[in-house]
């Protein structure tokens, strides 16, 4: 099965690369690829990112194996901080303010691209979207995509793509004056090249197996308690969830929308103990807005201004007629 | 890098830098070639080992986890009758992330490239008031995990000005929205690029 998964994975990058040659490649399609390359290649990679005034060295790690992404990240600076997954889990291993380590739940054994969710047109009313020279990042031949917002609703994208591989070497986020938001670099990548197996770093959820024989509570496929009287343009709903708190406290419902390229999720749940979310908030290059409904805190999450949180935040209301 | 760019990579992760230069320090840093970058991962480390912030380089933390998930009572008997001593220290990790498995169904629209052109499982788009809004997927989520918080490494604040138990929901919700809201490589490689590179210093 390894050698299948392998020639698979082999020919996957050299078509990949074969049609990522080609000179008359479009944008559109040069994201397409990067999006299918990030999720179905395998890969391993030293990268630095940067947030405001910091720089952190990471190390990933990232296969396919029977069509099931498995993935380890690292950091390689500062404090051990580690995030792990395979089919059915995410183990992000973070030295948390509590010092938790917070267990997620995968959407399912293999990732999604928010991509496939809107056509080219309706990109292009969101960014305008244009090919840069070609540059050189790591090492390798990179094709360079400018993509401007046409709106301070998103941030804009400068994107050097693999020509070989179709991963983005490197990414800008910058918001509407230019200035970097944040950013990625691969220093040293290598694709379906002796990848480090990782089957030993995620064995402790080997054992995270789906029951696919679980019945779904019917109120959980119920449809949404909340609606938005009005969506900031370019972003449609791509998932809603209910998910169960705890019996006394009720549920929590999640959506998440997109436009193609950023991802906000909106979450509504019974205000808790804790005080909830109120004001802005900042983790990394997402921004979360939270303010109370009633009896429900809304909280907002995402990788886009806050100014488009707060109209998320500010436009739901109650479906109840 | 030349000289002058490697003493202001010093003095950036000395913390004597202003923000200005801070941030064109980070941005010649990072338009530098690769070894140049060798360079500052090594500033970096011993910076963070002269701090005694780091003597664990790249060192997988799955150690930790079996470490820490040692003592964790076994309460899979119903599932697994008799569990194997190896899948002993794993049991509460796993624990968790079964129930969290468990009652997760998705429509494929999203998920899968050959079905994407399938019908959701379930419209809701007439039940929201928008009606631009084509819900692709509809996802319903398990009960919260019963994750026993599991120290790991002495903590940083992350989400500033937040108490313990607000900030960990936070991640927890972040975590969902990185793994529901998809994976398009537009930030980088990773989504949950955030969670690990944060506070270092």
């Amino acid at each position: 099965m390894r050698r299948v998964s392998r020639f698979a994975c082999g020919l996957g990058c050299l078509l990949v690369a074969a049609t990522a040659s080609a000179e008359d490649v479009s944008p559109h399609r040069l994201l397409e690829r990067m999006n299918e390359a990030v999720r179905l290649l395998d890969y391993e990679g030293r990268f630095v990112v940067q947030s405001n005034d910091r720089l952190d060295a990471m190390y990933i790690v990232h296969r396919v194996k029977e069509g099931s992404e498995m993935e380890r990240v690292v950091s390689l600076t500062g404090k051990p901080r580690e995030i792990i997954r395979n089919g059915e889990a995410v183990a992000c291993l973070v030295p948390g303010r509590g010092g938790h380590i917070n267990v997620g739940l995968r959407a399912q054994g293999r990732s999604f691209s928010p991509l496939r969710g809107v056509s080219s047109d309706q990109l292009e009313q969101s960014y305008q979207i244009e090919m840069l020279h070609p540059a050189r990042v790591a090492g390798r031949d990179a094709d360079q995509i400018l993509i401007q917002p046409r709106d301070d609703l998103r941030f804009g994208y400068r994107l050097f793509i693999d020509r070989a591989s179709a991963l983005p070497l490197r990414s800008i986020m910058f918001d509407g004056v230019q200035e970097v938001v944040s950013q990625t670099m691969f220093v040293e990548l290598r694709v379906d090249q002796a990848i480090t197996p990782i089957e030993h770093d995620i064995s402790a959820m080997q054992v995270a197996q789906a029951d696919p024989s679980a019945p779904l509570p019917a109120e959980r496929l119920a449809p949404p308690a909340w609606g938005f009287s009005e969506l900031p343009p370019g972003f449609q709903l791509n998932v809603h969830r209910r998910k169960l708190i705890a019996p006394a406290v009720g549920e929590r419902e999640h959506f998440v929308f997109s436009d193609g390229l950023a991802s906000v999720s909106v979450y509504v749940q019974p205000r808790t103990d804790d005080g909830g979310l109120s004001g802005v908030s900042r983790l990394g290059n997402a921004n979360a807005v939270g303010r109370p409904v009633g009896d429900h805190e809304v909280i907002v999450v995402g990788e886009v201004p806050v100014k488009t949180l707060h109209w998320f935040a500010r436009h739901i209301q109650s479906a109840a007629p | 890098m030349n000289e002058k760019q490697g003493e202001l990579t010093s003095a950036l992760l000395d913390g004597e830098l202003e923000r200005a230069a801070q941030r064109r320090t980070i941005a010649g840093i990072l338009d530098s070639a690769p070894e140049e970058l060798e360079r500052f991962g090594r500033y970096r480390l011993i910076g963070d080992v002269l701090r005694g912030d780091s003597s664990v380089l790249a060192v997988s933390l799955a150690d930790r986890v079996h470490e820490a998930l040692r003592d964790e009572p076994v309460v899979l008997a119903s599932r697994l009758a008799q569990p194997r001593p190896w899948l002993r220290p794993a049991a509460g990790l796993a624990m968790a992330a079964s129930v969290a498995a468990a009652a997760v169904m998705v429509a494929p629209q999203l998920m899968t490239q050959d079905q994407q052109d399938t019908q959701p499982l379930q419209q809701v788009a007439a039940d929201l008031r928008q009606p631009a809004m084509v819900p692709t997927l509809v996802a319903a989520g398990p009960a919260e995990p019963a994750v026993r918080p599991i120290d790991t490494a002495e903590g940083n604040g992350r989400w500033q000005a937040l108490d313990a138990d607000l900030e960990n929901r936070l991640n927890r919700l972040v975590i969902e929205h990185h793994e529901f809201g998809g994976r398009s490589g537009i930030n980088g490689p990773v989504p949950h690029i955030g969670f690990v590179s944060y506070e270092a210093r």
